[in-house]
């Protein structure tokens, strides 16, 4: 007896057939974006931030809010090599590999729950919860209370920030922000409250993830939006130090003796025999 | 005992898999190398490549059991097919004309996700290792009743794929008795029952724990074990004409707003 046959019909419609909303390249006319042209409208309408942020989300932004995209990534990508993305932009330059090489792996390096893209994702995430455990009533303490302490201070994601070493970026986004005529939304008032809290209480502050995650909010992108968006914003700082190492001698950036690897393994040991 | 390299302040990096001793020359340069206390030129010597690689992740020599345990492994993953997704992103990219140096890379990177896999692999060892103590018929009765995807298990275009069925058959052969095998072979056997099979993130998961490697390094080894498929098939392709994988015509891509 032979087995029944699988229903197919999901994959067949889909064998060498797209079928998308997001856009079409119609070649010696223009192309689709979203539903509407590239060359003939959106190449007047709208800068490159704007168009990033239409294929990502399918959102036309206003200008203002691009520009405060773009501001952000002044915050985003330091050339300083000492960065870990910068630190493997560098050693790729070192290796002379091509430039995309060198940026793809910085790229990846900064999708770090540590810091990067991926930490802002993460921050999107826990921040919409705890905000909405406040509105719902719990107190900033009781919200607090709930993340470990690390380095004295509680791991918040995105307010992992000691007082006394204030984050610079803070200050230059408030003013920019107001610039551009933005007025505080209710997740940036929820993130100065609660950096207000860990100020008094815990000798802590939020960082400039904090506050850029809350705006993005209070402007309606989500968790995932945020994480795509943000996903290359370090590239140019990467780029920085690959340049700078590019034309250097081999192992010229940060060499290391044998004995700046400290071993904590087994001791040396024979292969026994027979194997 | 734990033998310490120079004292020093403050290391660059502290690892317990390498040490380089130094040459009496010059600090930079390595005059012996050892993995896990083995001097790699004895390894060279001695041992082969899968008795290297375990060293290597677990800091010990195999047994011949969970030798031939990755032997199976390694051969069953070398290559999953110029279909699947990280293969098949190495092939594109080669056709593509991308420098080749790219393609090992892209084909890890397109293959890294949740849905078949790395990281897949790292929902699967979680699951396997939150689960061991319980009994796998009744976790696989809850499932199952529950309708809850279960990480490493399910079908592909609607079947399991008799190739990663057999693959499992062979790999639960090697160490019947290992009880991390005793409960996969328990668990699968239900699913198999509810046209549910095992998965590839769920074998290299399977593999890892019962090789007593963490979650990470299980991740790891299934991208090492299909690098080989992903870098072949790939460069492969470079060696072709782009025009051998011709853009789709305007009537085979149907746009929302067309």
């Amino acid at each position: 007896m032979t087995a029944p046959a699988t229903d197919t019909a999901f994959w067949n419609e889909r064998r060498r057939h797209i079928r998308t909303g997001i856009g079409k390249w119609l070649g010696g006319r223009d192309v689709l974006v979203r539903g509407q042209w590239m060359l003939r409208d959106l190449l007047q309408q709208l800068n490159v931030t704007q168009l990033a942020v239409l294929n990502i989300t399918g959102r036309v932004i206003d200008r203002r809010l691009a520009t405060w995209l773009e501001k952000t990534v002044f915050f985003t990508s330091y050339p300083d090599h000492r960065i870990w993305c910068n630190q493997l932009g560098a050693l790729a330059g070192n290796g002379k590999t091509s430039p995309v090489a060198a940026t793809a792996a910085g790229i990846l390096a900064a999708d770090s729950k540590a810091y990067g893209s991926k930490v802002q994702y993460l921050t999107v995430l826990s921040l919409a919860e705890m905000h909405a455990d406040y509105a719902a009533g719990t107190s900033l303490a009781e919200l607090v209370a709930r993340f470990p302490v690390r380095n004295g201070v509680p791991s918040i994601s995105g307010f992992a920030r000691p007082v006394k070493v204030a984050d610079e970026r803070l200050e230059p986004m408030r003013r920019f922000s107001a610039d551009l005529g933005f007025t505080p939304g209710h997740y940036v008032e929820f993130v100065e409250a609660l950096a207000e809290h860990l100020r008094v209480h815990h000798q802590a502050d939020m960082n400039a993830a904090a506050y850029a995650c809350a705006f993005l909010m209070d402007q309606g992108f989500s968790a995932m939006e945020v994480y795509r968006i943000r996903t290359a914003d370090v590239l140019s700082g990467v780029l920085a130090c690959y340049g700078d190492l590019y034309d250097c001698p081999a192992d010229a950036f940060l060499p290391q003796t044998c004995t700046d690897v400290q071993y904590e393994g087994v001791a040396r040991r024979a292969v026994p025999r027979p194997l | 005992m734990p033998l310490a390299t120079e004292p020093q302040s403050r290391a660059d990096f502290t690892t317990r898999i390498c040490l380089e001793s130094p040459s009496e020359s010059n600090p930079y340069i390595a005059e012996r190398r050892y993995i896990a206390g083995y001097d790699v030129a004895e390894l060279w010597r001695n041992c082969s490549y899968v008795d290297a690689l375990l060293v290597l992740l677990t800091g010990e020599l195999p047994s011949p059991a969970q030798r031939r345990l990755v032997e199976v492994f390694l051969i069953g993953l070398l290559n999953p097919g110029p279909r699947h997704p990280a293969v098949r992103a190495a092939m594109l990219a080669g056709v593509s004309k991308t420098a080749p140096e790219h393609l090992l890379p892209i084909g890890l990177l397109t293959g890294s996700g949740s849905q078949g896999g790395a990281l897949e692999v790292e929902a699967a060892h979680a699951f396997f290792s939150k689960n061991l103590d319980r009994d796998p018929l009744e976790l696989a009765d809850q499932y199952l009743g529950q309708q809850r995807p279960i990480p490493g298990f399910g079908t592909s275009y609607g079947e399991p794929e008799p190739i990663w069925q057999q693959l499992a058959t062979d790999l639960l052969d090697v160490m019947p008795d290992h009880p991390v095998l005793r409960w996969c072979r328990a668990f699968s056997r239900v699913l198999q029952q509810h046209q549910q099979g095992w998965l590839l993130p769920g074998l290299a998961a399977a593999v890892g724990m019962t090789l007593g490697l963490g979650t990470r390094e299980t991740l790891g080894l299934f991208q090492l074990a299909i690098a080989p498929g992903v870098m072949a098939q790939g460069m492969e392709q470079t060696h072709q004409p782009i025009s051998s994988n011709p853009l789709l015509r305007d009537d085979q891509y149907d746009c929302a707003s067309d």
